[in-house]
């Protein structure tokens, strides 16, 4: 149609002079009517385009019960509170390393992690610095109980548990010591995902949005003492007969943690990079005779290789 | 339309809560860190865990009525620093100590003790019984005396690590002797692992050393019950050493010494030389305080295993002091009641 359009201008535009003006009318008239129906025809077709609903187009690798191993590597502040050791709050930075396998089958997905932190940390009144080590499991089963937005917005529901080893190791005191605390706790957990295209004719969900959010019930503690502290400038076995003196606490509602970031799905191959945000509290509240408060914050790099 | 809005609200709400990154909220403020809160908190952590309180004879409230009138948040360091260390200094405690970033204060009357009631004579030591020949092995320095009878070795400090190698060769290389000389004069202690590898060489089949227990609650009396320790059940060598083995001590021996000290009293074949030692058998531990300083005390307590306490100096089986009129000659009196003894 446009191509006609343009031979009635171009025909027009030489013969001007010589076309009778009844002529000129009607070409005008032909001109006009052209354009109405390019128009038209345009609106009908982007209409068309916007209205269609592409379908889902995913990567058709996975098998019915698809895995990915995790990993991750970043960076991390921590913030921890040990009274036994010192009345002082301490402050730090570190890294921290991830690795984890996921499994979702249907509605259902199944994480496990192990966590390695490591920070060194120091306080507000000395110069010196000291060390925080963390180890970290942790195991998790959600349930995909609502969808919405067209099937990209989801909401999960599920639970977890996690052990928690934090070894502190505090140089600058006399007879140099070594703090150790286990946790282990049993939470319920709350996901939402959201996936999504960074363009509008995109026919791959190429981003995923998530926020999870991890509230421990209840957990149980191995805190040292009264007396408080192993001392490693000794023999530790020799020590602990004497100073192996730990308190076994039980512990509610005793943190929170949280986790957002964005995964980039690679349409390819099933695998995924991401970022990530995440912050875990941990505290023992009145509980015990020595507080324990501990917060992290980590940014991570994140990896999902799917391998089947 | 709704619905979509609500659902897009409570992500958008979840993922809100998800930033939450609260924890100053919840987390224990820190205690002020100024002189009158450190001296408290200082004088808090002594009353609630040190573990001599009845044998020193202290009376740790009056101890507070003394010393706290004596500090204000207006006082200098170097002030508050004098304060807390003659405050400790009353405990009579060599273990107890107040460190710094300029000073590290210790117990006077303990190193008093050390000095003026040193029962050893170094120069006589090493001029007549280790000789200006005498072998260095690990830490420990040594020479044959009597005619080569009697092995006599100087350890001068448990800081230093003994090493199974080094007591194998100690052993084989005076193995014709007819005993052994352990000079533990003046050995301020150090790290109570080498009492075990040291005590690897005699007869151990698992016999109690001493009891221990530790500060379990604020109370002044209490403590947990009392815990054994034990020899282990294995021997250095081939066989245990048996021969007649003389330990010096005076009261210079402090804390991993006076273990050790006590530690004989479990075998049949050592005896004790020389004057008490200096005590220290509790463990130290510590802490650090609001203005960043660090402290230590004693928190546990060692008995023998019929309940005597030697927290004040364990006693020599033979009781001997450093004659003068002998070591103006050169002779060390107390090493020669040992060799005499092993020689008998």
């Amino acid at each position: 149609m446009y191509g006609i359009l343009l031979k009635c201008r171009i025909f027009a535009a030489r013969n001007h002079k010589t076309l009778h003006p009844k002529m000129k009318h009607n070409l005008l008239f032909l001109t006009f009517a052209l354009l109405l129906a390019a128009n038209a025809r345009a609106q009908v077709t982007t209409e068309n385009d916007e209205n269609e609903v592409k379908p889902l187009v995913v990567y058709t690798g996975h098998s019915n019960v698809p895995v990915w191993l995790k990993s991750g590597i970043g960076f991390n502040v921590v913030e921890s509170y040990e009274q036994g050791a010192s009345p002082l709050q301490y402050l730090g930075a570190g890294g921290n390393l991830t690795a984890g396998v996921v499994v979702a089958f249907d509605r259902y997905q199944g994480e496990a992690e192990l966590r390695g932190l490591a920070n060194i940390i120091t306080n507000s009144a000395q110069s010196a610095t000291d060390y925080a080590f963390g180890i970290e499991g942790n195991i998790q089963f959600l349930y995909r109980f609502y969808d919405a937005c067209r099937d990209r917005l989801h909401f999960w529901v599920g639970g977890g548990m996690q052990l928690y080893l934090d070894i502190k190791v505090l140089s600058q005191l006399m007879n140099a010591s070594a703090c150790q605390s286990n946790f282990f706790d049993l939470s319920p957990v709350g996901m939402v995902t959201y996936d999504f295209a960074p363009y509008k004719h995109s026919s791959h969900h190429l981003l995923t949005a998530y926020g999870k959010l991890s509230l421990p019930l209840i957990a149980s503690a191995s805190r040292p003492g009264f007396a408080y502290m192993d001392n490693y400038t000794s023999d530790l076995n020799t020590v602990n007969t004497v100073m192996g003196e730990y308190e076994d606490l039980s512990l509610f509602c005793p943190g929170a943690s949280t986790d957002i970031g964005l995964w980039l799905n690679l349409p390819y191959n099933g695998n995924k990079i991401g970022v990530s945000y995440r912050w875990d509290y941990l505290t023992t509240g009145k509980n015990g005779i020595y507080r324990f408060d501990q917060a992290s914050h980590c940014i991570n790099l994140n990896f999902m290789f799917n391998i089947n | 339309m709704i619905i979509m809005k609500k659902t897009y609200l409570l992500f958008i709400g979840f993922l809100a809560l998800c930033f939450a990154s609260c924890e100053r909220i919840f987390m224990e403020p820190g205690v002020g860190s100024g002189p009158v809160a450190t001296f408290d908190y200082l004088w808090d952590k002594v009353d609630q865990q040190y573990a001599f309180f009845d044998i020193k004879g202290v009376d740790w409230d009056s101890v507070r009525e003394v010393y706290r009138p004596m500090v204000d948040d207006d006082m200098d360091g170097d002030s508050l620093f004098s304060v807390c260390a003659a405050m400790l200094n009353t405990l009579q405690d060599g273990h107890t100590n107040l460190i710094s970033s300029f000073d590290v204060s210790r117990n006077d009357s303990v190193y008093y003790r050390m000095i003026v009631n040193k029962n050893i004579d170094a120069q006589v030591v090493t001029m007549n019984y280790l000789t200006l020949n005498y072998h260095s092995t690990g830490g420990f320095a040594h020479n044959a005396i009597r005619d080569g009878r009697v092995a006599y070795l100087r350890y001068s400090s448990f800081e230093n690590t003994i090493a199974d190698g080094t007591l194998t060769y100690l052993l084989d290389r005076y193995k014709d002797c007819d005993g052994m000389i352990l000079d533990l004069r003046q050995n301020g202690g150090g790290s109570i692992a080498n009492i075990q590898t040291l005590l690897s060489i005699f007869d151990n089949h698992g016999q109690p050393l001493y009891q221990t227990q530790i500060k379990s609650g604020p109370a002044h009396d209490a403590f947990t019950e009392l815990k054994a320790v034990c020899a282990d059940t294995t021997c250095l060598g081939e066989e245990p050493y048996t021969k007649p083995f003389a330990v010096l001590i005076d009261r210079g021996s402090y804390s991993a010494t006076s273990f050790f000290s006590v530690c004989t009293l479990a075998y049949d074949n050592i005896r004790l030389f020389g004057d008490y030692t200096g005590g220290g058998l509790g463990l130290p531990n510590g802490g650090e305080l609001p203005n960043g300083w660090t402290y230590r005390f004693s928190i546990t307590r060692t008995l023998t295993m019929d309940g005597q306490n030697y927290e004040n100096g364990v006693p020599p089986d033979e009781r001997v002091l450093l004659d003068p009129a002998y070591t103006a000659q050169g002779i060390d009196n107390v090493i020669e009641a040992a060799a005499d003894w092993i020689l008998q």
